[in-house]
C-alpha cells in the first residue's frame, strides 16, 4: 500500500503493507533511527513517538491508522528545545537506548501540564529504562519546567 | 566477567612508550587500527607486566613487546585515539578521555575518540583480550593513560623548550598550548609535531598530582550526551548498510533442540521475505524489513525436537540444587569446625536464574565478500566476536574487521557473540550485508542466564553469638566453563566470588562449591558471582547479628576487630543513613559488599503498604579508591541499585519443559520511575588504587532489602526474590 506521512513537518511516500507499525516505517523505509526498537509489544516506551502532540508507542501503531496527522520523532525535536537543554544539562543518558522515547513522553507531559507534580511525572512517564536513569529523569523534567518558566 | 582484582594487579608501571615515525611501516598497519589519518605524531605504548601474565604459555619472554596502544596528536594539533573499551552505559569513554586529557593539560571534550575495532592492541590488559567487563575500565587503563600522556606532555615541552632555549622548568602545557611562563609566549601543539618526532620518549616522566588535576575528582559531564538526546547515536540496532537485508531468528526454544519442521513456503509467500535460512540452532527469515521478516517467521511456524534441557522445569532445577548440598563438592577452603561452641546455626540460601534484558535486543549486522568479513556488533567482546567471524567465514583473522557501535545495555549479556555468528552465517548466505535483530521474546528466552545458585551455611557461635567457625557450600553453574567452552565438571571462582573473602576476620572457615550443570546457558551478569553470594553472606551475617540481638553494624564492626575499608563504608554511611534514629513503621537493613576492587555498603528504608513491600530511601556508600568522575560513580551507584531492586523483588526466569517461560516486560517487569526509591550516594575519600564502580552498586542491595522488610514482618528471607 501506498502512504504519505508527514514525519517532523515533512512529507514522505512510502510503500509498505497496511499493518506495518510506524516504528519500522520510520526506521527500515525513512533510515530515522533514532526511534528504538525494545519490546515491540507496547510495555516500555522506548519507541514512542509524538502523534500530533501525543506519545504514542509507534512499535504498537500500525500505519493505516495514520491519517494526515504530525508525527514527530526526536529527529525533529528543536535542538534546544527546554526538554532536550533539560536532558543535557542533567546528563541522563546512560546506555541512552531509552532516551528518545524518554525525551519524547517528557516533551509531551510537559505540554500537557506545565508544572507537573511527582504523582503527574510518574504518571505520564510510563517509559523503561534498564539503566536506571529515573531519578535524573526526574530532575531533568524539573529543570524544563524551570527552563520553560524563564522563558528558555 | 570474574572478579580477577585479587589475581591480578591492574597497576602495570612498567609502560615502554616509543615514537612511531613517519616513515615507520607500523603506522600504516595503526592507520587500519583507527590512527586519525598517517600524518602527526604518534606514540605507541606496550604494558610488558601485563602482557607478561598472561604469556604464561610462552617458555622464554620476548624481549621487546609490541605495541599496545597508541596516542597520536593530529596535523591540526588535535588529540586522537581509540578508547579501548565499549561503552554501553558505563561512562568509561568520558572516565578515560579525562584521564589522558587531564595528564596531557588538554581538554577532554575535544579529544577525537573512535570505538575499538577487533585488534590486540586493545586488549584490555587485566584479562589479556578484548573485552569490557569485570568494571575494569578504569583499573586497566588508569595508570597506563596517565604515563602515555605524560610522555607527550613532557616531549612536546621539550620540543618548545628546545625551540625558544629556555629550561623545561619555566614551560608548561595547558588547555592545548606549551606555554612560557617568564615571558607570556605560547605555542600551539601542532606547531611542535615534527620537533617532538626526533625527542626520546622520557622514562617514568613525572605524573601529575592530585592537586594539579583540572578534570580528575571532579563531575565533569560525559562525552557521549549529546549524541544520545538528539538520536543521533549508532547502536547496533541503527547500523544501516547500502543494499542490506534484515532477518530475525527462532532459536530452539529447548536448549540444544533440533529444528524439525517448518512451512518455507508459507513464509516466502509474505511480502519482502527473501530467503529461509537454517542456522545451528534454529531457523532465519531473511526479508527487505524487520516487520516483513518477522511476519515471515509468524509463518514459518518452525517446530523443534528433544534438546538437552528437554523435560526440565523450575521445581527439578531447585531440587538438583537442594540436593547439591549433600555433595561434598570441590573444597575451596578448609578451616577447622569448632566443637566448644554456644548455639550453631543452619540456613540454606537460594537465588534464581536471571536475564539481563538490555533494552537494545540482540542484533548485529555483517557484510562478508570474497575479500573480508566487516561486522558491526554492540559488543562487549571483540576478541571472540572476531574469532568466530573467522571460523565461520574462513577468512584469515587480517580479513575480519569487527566495528564496535555503542550498546544499548551490556550488564554482561553482550560478552558472547551468538548474535555476531548469526549475522556473519547470513551475509555469506545471502552475499549481500545482513542485519540480524532479535525479538524481545527471543532475547528473553535466549539469554545467558544469571545461574541460580544456592548456599548451606553451618555456624558455631559462642554464647554471646560471634561466630567461631563457619562452613559454606555453593551449589550453582559454572559462567565460565560457559565461556571458555570448559568441562562438564569446571569450578571457577566466581561461583564462590565474595564467600570466605571479604574483610571480616573470620577464623575457621570452610568453603566448598558443587557445580551443577543444568545445561541452561549462563553468564555473567552485572557483579558475576557477588550478585548472589553478596546476599547469602550479608544475609547470613544479618540473621547472626539479630540471633545476637546486637545492632547490624555493631555485629559487624565486633568481627572486624580493625580499621579497614569496610569499617570506613560502614561508618560513613551509619551517619548518612542516620541509622540510629530508627522508628517503627520504617524497617532498616544493611549490607556491605567488596567487589571487583571497590567496597560498597547500603541501607534501605522500606515500608509495607497494601501488603507490598514500598522502598522510601536506599542510602549507599562506596569506596572506589581514587574516583576519575564522581558524578559517574554515583550514577552507577545508583544503576546498580536500581538493576538489583528489579531482581530482588521481581526477578526470576522460570523454566517448563525445557524452555523459558518468560518473553517481554509483561511476565519479566523492570523497575518503574514510580517504584524507584529516593537514592543517596556518598564517595568514600580513598587514595588507594581505582576501584571498579559498574558492578559494586549491585551485590548490597539485596541483604539490605531482606533484612529491612524482615524487620517489617519478623521473618527471615532467604530467597530471592523477596516474597513477603
Ligand atoms: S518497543 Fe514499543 S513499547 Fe517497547
Ligand atoms: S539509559 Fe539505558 S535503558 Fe535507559
Amino acid at each position: 500500500m501506498k502512504y504519505s506521512i508527514l514525519v517532523n513537518g515533512q512529507s514522505h511516500a512510502v510503500e509498505v503493507d497496511a499493518d506495518t507499525p510506524l516504528l519500522w516505517v520510520l526506521r527500515d523505509q525513512l533510515q530515522m533511527n533514532g526511534t528504538k526498537f525494545s519490546c515491540g509489544a507496547g510495555l516500555c516506551g522506548a519507541c514512542t513517538v509524538l502523534i500530533d502532540g501525543k506519545p504514542v508507542r509507534s512499535c504498537s501503531y500500525p500505519i493505516e491508522n495514520l491519517h494526515n496527522q504530525q508525527v514527530m520523532t526526536i529527529e525533529g525535536l528543536e535542538r534546544n528545545h527546554s526538554v532536550a537543554q533539560a536532558w543535557r544539562e542533567m546528563d541522563v543518558p546512560q546506555c541512552g537506548y531509552c532516551q528518545s522515547g524518554q525525551i519524547l513522553s517528557a516533551v509531551a507531559l510537559l505540554e500537557k501540564t506545565p508544572n507537573p507534580t511527582d504523582e503527574q511525572i510518574q504518571a505520564g512517564m510510563g517509559n523503561l529504562c534498564r539503566c536506571g536513569t529515573y531519578p535524573e529523569i526526574k530532575r531533568a523534567i524539573a529543570l524544563a519546567t524551570d527552563l520553560t518558566g524563564k522563558g528558555a | 566477567m570474574q572478579d580477577l582484582i585479587k589475581h591480578h594487579n591492574a597497576a602495570s608501571t612498567d609502560i615502554e612508550v616509543e615514537v612511531i615515525a613517519p616513515e615507520n611501516p607500523s603506522r600504516r598497519d595503526l592507520l587500519k587500527a583507527g590512527l586519525f589519518g598517517i600524518g602527526g605524531l604518534v606514540l605507541g605504548f606496550s604494558l610488558p607486566s601485563a602482557q607478561k601474565a598472561y604469556a604464561a604459555t610462552a617458555t622464554s619472554p620476548p624481549k621487546k613487546y609490541p605495541v599496545k596502544g597508541w596516542l597520536q596528536l593530529t596535523e591540526n594539533g588535535e588529540l586522537a585515539m581509540v578508547i579501548p573499551v565499549s561503552e554501553m552505559g558505563q561512562g568509561s569513554q568520558t572516565a578515560v578521555a579525562m584521564i589522558l586529557a587531564d595528564e596531557l593539560g588538554a581538554d577532554y571534550q575535544k579529544i577525537q575518540i573512535r570505538m575499538p575495532t577487533n585488534n590486540s592492541l586493545y586488549n584490555n590488559p587485566i584479562y589479556g583480550m578484548q573485552i569490557t567487563g569485570g568494571s575494569t575500565a578504569v583499573r586497566a587503563w588508569w595508570q597506563p593513560m596517565r604515563v602515555v600522556a605524560a610522555t607527550l606532555r613532557e616531549m612536546l615541552i621539550s620540543a618548545a623548550a628546545k625551540q625558544w632555549q629556555v629550561s623545561t622548568q619555566q614551560c608548561s602545557l595547558e588547555n592545548g598550548f606549551v606555554m612560557d611562563s617568564s615571558i607570556a609566549r605560547k605555542v600551539a601543539l601542532q606547531d611542535l609535531i615534527s620537533a617532538a618526532q626526533t625527542i626520546q620518549p622520557p622514562k617514568n616522566p613525572p605524573l601529575k598530582k592530585a592537586d594539579q588535576y583540572r578534570y580528575i575528582g571532579k563531575p565533569m559531564p560525559r562525552v557521549d550526551t549529546f549524541a544520545k538526546t538528539d538520536g543521533s547515536a549508532i547502536f547496533g540496532m541503527d547500523v544501516q548498510l547500502p543494499d542490506m537485508l534484515i532477518a530475525t531468528v527462532v532459536q530452539s526454544p529447548v536448549f540444544g533442540g533440533k529444528l524439525h519442521r517448518f512451512d518455507e513456503a508459507a513464509a516466502k509467500s509474505v511480502n519482502g521475505v527473501q530467503a529461509v535460512v537454517k542456522i545451528p540452532n534454529g531457523i532465519a527469515v531473511v526479508a527487505d524489513s524487520y516487520w516483513q521478516a518477522k511476519k515471515g517467521l509468524e509463518k514459518l511456524n518452525p517446530t523443534f525436537t528433544g534438546g538437552e534441557t528437554a523435560g526440565l522445569d523450575t521445581a527439578v532445577i531447585e531440587k538438583r540444587l537442594q540436593s547439591g548440598l549433600q555433595k561434598s563438592g570441590e573444597s575451596v577452603k578448609a578451616g577447622k569446625v569448632a566443637t566448644d561452641f554456644a548455639h550453631e546455626y543452619d540456613a540454606i540460601y537460594r537465588a534464581p536464574y536471571l536475564a539481563h534484558a538490555t533494552m537494545e535486543p540482540m542484533n548485529a549486522t555483517a557484510q562478508v565478500t570474497d575479500a573480508k568479513c566487516e561486522v558491526w556488533a554492540p559488543t562487549q567482546n571483540q576478541t571472540m566476536s572476531a574469532q568466530v567471524a573467522a571460523d565461520i567465514s574462513l577468512m584469515q583473522p587480517s580479513q575480519v574487521i569487527i566495528h564496535t557501535t555503542y550498546l544499548g545495555g551490556g550488564f554482561g549479556r553482550r560478552a558472547y557473540v551468538d548474535f555476531v555468528a548469526q549475522a556473519v552465517t547470513l551475509s555469506m548466505e545471502m552475499g549481500r550485508p545482513v542485519k540480524v535483530i532479535w525479538s524481545r521474546e527471543e532475547d528473553m528466552q535466549h539469554d545467558f542466564y544469571r545461574p541460580a545458585a544456592v548456599c548451606g551455611f553451618k555456624v558455631q557461635t559462642d554464647a554471646q553469638g560471634m561466630p567461631l567457625s563457619w562452613q559454606s557450600k555453593v551449589v550453582s553453574d559454572s559462567t565460565m566453563a560457559e565461556f571458555t567452552n570448559g568441562s562438564d565438571t569446571m569450578i571457577d571462582n566466581a561461583m564462590s566470588d565474595g564467600i570466605a573473602d571479604q574483610e571480616y576476620g573470620l577464623e575457621n572457615v570452610s568453603l566448598s562449591v558443587v557445580r551443577e550443570d543444568m545445561k541452561i546457558p549462563v553468564g555473567f551478569w552485572r557483579s558475576v558471582g557477588h550478585s548472589y553470594s553478596g546476599f547469602f553472606m550479608e544475609g547470613m551475617l544479618n540473621e547472626l547479628a539479630l540471633k545476637a540481638k546486637r545492632d547490624p553494624f555493631e555485629y559487624r564492626y565486633a568481627l572486624l576487630k580493625k580499621e579497614s575499608r569496610t569499617t570506613g563504608v560502614l561508618n560513613q554511611l551509619e551517619k548518612l543513613s542516620g541509622w540510629k534514629n530508627s522508628n517503627g513503621a520504617v524497617g532498616k537493613g544493611v549490607a556491605v559488599v567488596q567487589s571487583f576492587g571497590s567496597f560498597a555498603g547500603q541501607v534501605i528504608e522500606a515500608r509495607l503498604q497494601n501488603n507490598k513491600i514500598v522502598i522510601d530511601k536506599v542510602y549507599c556508600v562506596i569506596d572506589c579508591g581514587i574516583v576519575v568522575n564522581p558524578e559517574i560513580v554515583k550514577r552507577q551507584m545508583s544503576s546498580g541499585i536500581i538493576f538489583a531492586l528489579t531482581a530482588a523483588l521481581k526477578g526470576k526466569v522460570h523454566f517448563a519443559d525445557g524452555r523459558v517461560t518468560e518473553s517481554n516486560f509483561d511476565n519479566y517487569p523492570m523497575l518503574t520511575m514510580q517504584e524507584t526509591p529516593e537514592i543517596i550516594v556518598e564517595i568514600v575519600n580513598s587514595n588507594e588504587a581505582p576501584g571498579g564502580y559498574g558492578e559494586p552498586g549491585v551485590p548490597p542491595l539485596a541483604p539490605a532489602l531482606a533484612a529491612a522488610v524482615g524487620q517489617l514482618t519478623g521473618k527471615i528471607y532467604r530467597e530471592l526474590p523477596i516474597k513477603i
